[in-house]
């Protein structure tokens, strides 16, 4: 008894010590908060690690009792001949356990995507058992991702959450409220053959003092901050070009990657002014339609319409009239979409998955046409249909520009 | 030590011992071959594995449903008996190795990449050899109480990815050749639904005996039904493309859950779901070796067996394989057929058995 | 084979201190005296009178303080006198019928019968000429009055709490269920205090299988000295080793009603207001006298309330420790920073930490105890600047743990029984130490530990967590309490008679 008691004794202490190898106190960690990656002037790969400084963050909070000071965020740089090489050389700079749990955004640079392709940095991230796979991609427009990583920006003190939180706000603008996850663009690309498209970042006004804290003192917001402008587009992991605000949204309608955007006229049919709405609960329904040898697609866009603003001289409390304003809106919805498809077509990039959707609905047409897709879909057809209902005119009926007779 | 369980207990374990460590890799070891039809697979292997274990549960039922090892003994005698019932404590023992080295797989892949992967194996195996010592009734106990709970936090789970599921991953339907579908079939008949005849030794405890055909097979059945449901999400969610090559898919699905940024990084609940299922298979392989040791050496208990068990087990879930993917592949390839074998094996020593009239009970 | 051991009877001890349990009551008185002054000794409050100058002899022996003078005046001297004085033919056996009590006077002829009842109170007469004794019960010594309990609270419901004396308690009891199947059994419990004890029933409800078990096991009990229920619950416990109670104490008349009214056994002693109920499950730990006294919506919240804050003041360090020294992915972003803020500059490990305010926490708490009520408020106010401010000023904690433990702490508060919370902080020690060295996969290990134990526990024989495993079909008062109404129910009558 008093034997395997004791056996037990020293089992249990072994585990408890072998145990106790996997464990990080908190301030043992470095919170990594985004990711960039750039490409190096000698051809090697540049990573770039922006870390959370917990004190620095956190600000006045009372529980700090030491520290508290210097900036939210520090962003460490370093060079590698992959990702991984350059994240293990960082142990020899960076003070503490690197950790990756927490990554706000992937940013990677215009000239690491053009030049090498995407495809090197996945194997790492989706690899790595703390790598988030949701983490949102970003295309550094026209810069280098370093650029985006080193800039602080007011209200959020995170630029890492910052980035990833104007998804949600640009929405609207945009056409994009979960961006484009890592994952997806994994899946899209190797698995479904389809090519990638992710949304691009630039800072907004650049600033040489945009690195350090003393930036954040000046009211001016505009040289400290990033706008989310345009969609990259890819050809297989390569980036062959960009589409621009209109077209994003048309991509974002396409793929459905949208359930709420604002639509913009022009015109209000032959008068003058801008009509501005505000789509929701946009549904997308693609149907690939084969006649003989001839594929087209059909692109069914239904969403309600609230809207916003008028500035032209209609009477919106007239029902006939609303029902014109729905066909302006629609036309607008369908130009953007034609335009984002006629990019793509251009650029032989299949960033809408249409080979995919063909895939799923023809199988055996699929199958013959899979070997030239890239050129068949460079002749597609597509025909837009929108129909937004208009639901509701906001606080007001009718318009001050409308002018009574 | 007593083993006593009612039916719905039975239901319980045996729902837990099939889905409990299926649970993660189910997902994976169909669409790998099967790609975008991995349901379909999981539909063959769940018909196919119904009938082979009605055949198995209606052939122990004409021995009014007595210990494996009873059977074989009055089958074909002493010796060969005694041999059949050690070959069964092997698979038992062996099965439970591999489950032991499949959640320190997980573990050091997935979540605590720097612990050492005895701390995981030796705790996992002492908490089942812990229930093992009070017998099967607290094995069953525990499971009562555990299982309804793990299941519905599963569900919860899985109610939470249900907004990112998209139809069109699950498109084209049935363009795989049958072959590939059929290899993802294959390899999902042994695991689970072959090895789950170990709980052969169970029955007989069980206390009222009607209609035990019809609770064992539903539980089969409602198993095979939330591994494909299962199934369906996680391709539904992520596409096969990633399911595939991933080692856990189901916990790399729940790591994605993000509602109104409150519920994130929730997969620590499916890890927990699915270790407490499989806590539950370890300790019914172990029960069987243990009481396979017991009627062969004629103890009229097992406890001397619990320690060597647990050491052997320990040993062979370290050495059998000296990494994952060599485990991963012995599974995906053999694994079927390794216990097809012992399937076989026992249904002839039964029919054997049934033909010298040995079924019949003792007249007394 | 533990419980085999335990129980088995010593050897007696001091064999002559008990000769005198076989002394034959003589005929002659002047023996008798004697004896009675071997036995009892010159102890001061032993008052042995010698009636030596009348018609018959006799001798009164009593405790003083133990019985009421008074009516030993009144209805045992007086009548004797009279009745010596005024009748003629005075036999020794007419003697006894002379006095005037209303309960039974019992006769012995031996004095090892005589002796203990004499010591629990009881006048001892000895008649010259007789070979028989009389014990005649005139008990009466002061008791505390009938007061609120202290360690089981209500808002609502009855403020009696049973009190120090057997006899008030059993008037308690009978009070709230007059009915005749309520059975009280008397036995004598230790070598040295032969200490009354009851076992309450009801005849018509209790399982006949437990009350044997009971009663055997009280029977076969062998110590010198019991004080309280603790040293029984410890001594008849059929478990190994358990850090659960497996027997429910309690000081409030209406749970032990309750529990008799449900067919369970009452174990009650002299000398505590503590009563033992038993068989008990797990789930009856969290089930106070409240619940049926208020709308059965609260008692369920209120149930389910204690349920989690139980799991809580288990665990809640355990997985704290785990999750920022484990899993930091599991902490969203924004809080995680903020720990992280904290534990800058913190010197220890976050299991050390929660180690000190741990045992800070309990050293606190048993000072608060054990202190003379008046100095006990300084030592709340001394704790709670030392936990509240200063440990986090001085850099020794992160202000995080604080909440912790000190919710950890209010946690374990909620049980209305206190015994089970003592559970929950022993585990909760082991369970720390799990979660600092595997993190949640300790937790889950130990939990899974802690399920298996608690399945392999019974109560009398009885599984101990019932009602969840084995799970059984009355559920009407475990985890919830349902309505009084609800076994009324047509559906739960059509339920009942499918199954």
């Amino acid at each position: 008894m008093k034997k395997s008691i004791s056996l037990l004794l020293v089992i249990v202490c072994l585990l408890l010590f072998t145990g106790c190898n996997g464990r990080r106190e908190l301030n043992e960690l470095l919170i990594v908060s985004s990711l960039g990656i750039d490409l190096a002037k000698n051809g090697e790969t540049e990573v770039h690690l922006q870390v959370v400084n917990p004190g620095g963050m956190a600000g006045n909070q009372g529980g700090a009792p030491s520290g508290g000071s210097g900036g939210a965020v520090y962003t460490y740089s370093i060079k590698g001949a992959t990702v991984y090489e350059a994240i293990q050389k960082a142990g020899q700079i960076v003070p503490r356990y690197l950790m990756f749990s927490h990554i706000n955004s992937l940013v990677i640079g215009e000239d690491f995507a053009r030049k090498k392709g995407i495809r090197p940095i996945f194997d790492f991230v989706e690899r790595n058992h703390e790598f988030r796979e949701t983490v949102p991609m970003f295309i550094a427009k026209d810069s280098m991702a370093k650029d985006i990583l080193t800039l602080f920006t007011p209200i959020f003190k995170n630029p890492g959450e910052s980035l990833n939180n104007r998804l949600d706000l640009s929405a609207l603008s945009t056409g994009l409220s979960e961006g484009v996850q890592e994952k997806e663009v994994v899946r899209w690309e190797f698995g479904e053959k389809r090519d990638p498209a992710i949304p691009g970042v630039k800072v907004f006004h650049k600033s040489p003092k945009g690195d350090e804290t003393s930036i954040l003192d000046g009211i001016k917001a505009n040289n400290k901050t990033f706008i989310i402008t345009g969609t990259a587009l890819f050809k297989k992991d390569k980036l062959v070009g960009w589409m621009n605000g209109g077209e994003s949204k048309g991509w974002a309608m396409i793929t459905g990657k949208t359930n709420e955007l604002s639509i913009f006229t022009k015109t209000c049919g032959k008068k003058k002014g801008h009509l501005g709405f505000v789509a929701k609960e946009i549904n997308t329904k693609v149907k690939p339609v084969i006649k003989g040898d001839h594929i087209s697609f059909d692109v069914h866009v239904t969403g309600k319409g609230y809207l916003q603003e008028v500035t032209c001289n209609v009477n919106v409390g007239d029902p006939m009239e609303l029902k014109k304003m729905e066909g302006y809106i629609s036309k607008v919805v369908e130009d953007e979409i034609n335009q984002a498809v006629q990019k793509a077509q251009a650029k032989k990039a299949d960033v809408f998955g249409f080979g995919r959707l063909l895939n799923e609905n023809h199988p055996e047409i699929w199958k013959v046409k899979e070997d030239q897709w890239k050129q068949e879909f460079a002749k597609v057809k597509v025909r837009p249909i929108a129909k937004i209902t208009l639901v509701t005119t906001g606080a007001r009926i009718e318009t001050v520009n409308q002018q009574k007779k | 030590m007593s083993h006593k369980l009612n039916q719905w207990q039975l239901l319980l374990l045996t729902i837990s011992f099939l889905v409990g460590s299926s649970l993660l890799l189910a997902p994976n070891l169909t669409s790998f071959y099967s790609e975008q039809d991995a349901w379909l697979s999981m539909i063959i292997a769940l018909a196919v594995g119904l009938i082979l274990n009605w055949l198995w549960i209606y052939l122990l039922s004409l021995y009014q449903y007595q210990s494996i090892f009873v059977i074989v003994e009055k089958a074909a005698g002493k010796w060969i008996g005694g041999l059949v019932s050690l070959l069964i404590v092997f698979y038992a023992l062996h099965l439970c190795s591999y489950v032991v080295r499949n959640v320190s797989n997980f573990m050091i892949s997935a979540v605590l990449p720097d612990t050492n992967a005895w701390t995981f194996q030796i705790m996992l195996i002492l908490v089942s050899l812990y229930t093992c010592y009070y017998g099967l009734s607290n094995i069953a106990r525990v499971n009562e109480f555990l299982n309804p709970i793990m299941a519905a936090l599963f569900l919860v789970s899985l109610l939470l990815t249900l907004n990112r599921f998209e139809l069109h991953n699950l498109k084209p339907f049935l363009q795989q050749p049958p072959k590939n579908i059929l290899q993802g079939a294959y390899t999902t008949t042994g695991f689970p639904f072959i090895e789950v005849i170990l709980l052969g030794t169970v029955f007989t405890y069980v206390s009222k005996k009607k209609n035990l055909i019809k609770t064992y097979l539903s539980a089969i059945g409602i198993s095979g039904a939330i591994l494909l449901v299962t199934i369906i999400i996680v391709v539904g969610c992520d596409g096969y493309y990633l399911v595939s090559r991933n080692t856990f898919p189901t916990f790399e699905l729940m790591r994605a859950i993000n509602v109104v940024k409150l519920l994130e990084r929730i997969e620590v609940l499916v890890g927990v779901v699915w270790i407490v299922g499989i806590f539950t298979k370890i300790a019914l392989c172990f029960y069987a070796g243990l009481m396979g040791l017991q009627h062969v050496s004629k103890h009229h208990r097992y406890r001397t067996f619990l320690l060597p068990a647990g050491l052997l087990v320990w040993a062979m879930s370290n050495h059998e394989h000296s990494n994952t993917m060599e485990f991963t592949d012995f599974v995906a390839k053999n694994w079927t057929l390794w216990w097809f074998t012992l399937y076989i094996i026992l249904i002839v020593v039964m029919l054997i058995g049934i033909m010298r009239k040995k079924n019949k009970p003792p007249q007394s | 084979m533990k419980m085999k051991r335990r129980l088995k009877r010593r050897p007696t001890a001091g064999s002559e201190a008990k000769a005198y349990e076989n002394i034959e009551v003589s005929q002659v008185v002047q023996e008798n005296l004697e004896h009675l002054k071997n036995i009892l000794g010159e102890s001061m409050d032993v008052k042995i009178l010698f009636f030596s100058d009348r018609p018959i002899p006799f001798v009164v022996c009593f405790i003083e303080g133990l019985v009421n003078k008074q009516q030993i005046d009144l209805s045992i001297l007086q009548p004797i006198h009279d009745w010596q004085d005024g009748e003629e033919d005075v036999i020794p056996e007419k003697l006894i019928s002379q006095i005037e009590v209303s309960s039974a006077v019992s006769k012995h002829q031996l004095f090892g019968h005589i002796i203990t009842p004499v010591l629990k109170g009881q006048v001892a007469v000895f008649v010259d000429g007789a070979n028989t004794a009389y014990t005649i019960p005139l008990e009466f010594f002061p008791t505390r009055g009938i007061d609120e309990p202290e360690s089981q609270t209500t808002v609502r419901g009855p403020r009696e709490g049973f009190i120090e004396t057997l006899q008030i308690n059993t008037t308690l009891l009978r009070r709230r269920i007059s009915n005749p199947q309520l059975r009280f059994k008397s036995l004598q419990v230790g070598n040295i205090t032969k200490t009354s004890v009851l076992v309450a029933y009801m005849k018509n409800k209790a399982d006949q299988q437990v009350l044997n078990e009971v009663m055997n096991r009280l029977h076969n009990l062998d110590t010198e000295k019991v004080f309280e229920g603790g040293m029984i619950e410890e001594l008849i416990d059929e478990n190994g080793y358990t850090p659960f109670p497996t027997f429910q104490s309690t000081e409030r008349p209406d749970i032990a009603a309750a529990a008799l009214a449900e067919g369970k056994i009452v174990i009650m002693m002299e000398g505590t207001p503590f009563v033992l109920v038993t068989p008990v499950t797990f789930i009856s730990f969290f089930q106070a006298a409240e619940d049926y006294y208020s709308h059965y919506d609260l008692s369920i919240l209120v149930r389910l309330i204690r349920l989690l804050s139980f799991g809580i003041s288990i665990a809640l360090p355990g997985v704290f420790i785990a999750v920022t020294s484990f899993h930091q992915e599991l902490i969203p972003p924004n809080l995680l920073i903020s720990l992280a803020a904290q534990r800058e500059g913190v010197p220890f490990p976050a299991f050390m930490e929660a180690l000190i305010m741990e045992v800070i926490f309990e050293i606190l708490r048993e000072a608060g105890i054990r202190m003379p009520r008046p100095i006990g408020s300084a030592v709340s106010i001394v704790g709670a600047i030392v936990i509240g401010e200063s440990a986090v000023a001085a850099g020794l904690v992160s202000p995080a743990i604080v909440i912790v433990v000190s919710l950890t702490a209010i946690s374990s508060f909620v049980s209305p029984y206190y015994a089970f919370s003592g559970a929950a902080r022993l585990l909760r020690f082991l369970l720390m130490v799990l979660a600092a060295s595997v993190g949640m996969y300790g937790i889950i290990i130990f939990m899974l530990a802690l399920f298996i134990h608690l399945c392999s526990l019974t109560s009398m024989g009885r599984p101990y967590f019932t009602s969840m495993a084995p799970f059984t079909d009355e559920q009407d008062d475990t985890m919830l309490r349902l309505p009084f109404w609800w076994k009324n129910t047509k559906f739960y009558k059509k339920w009942k008679s499918q199954s």
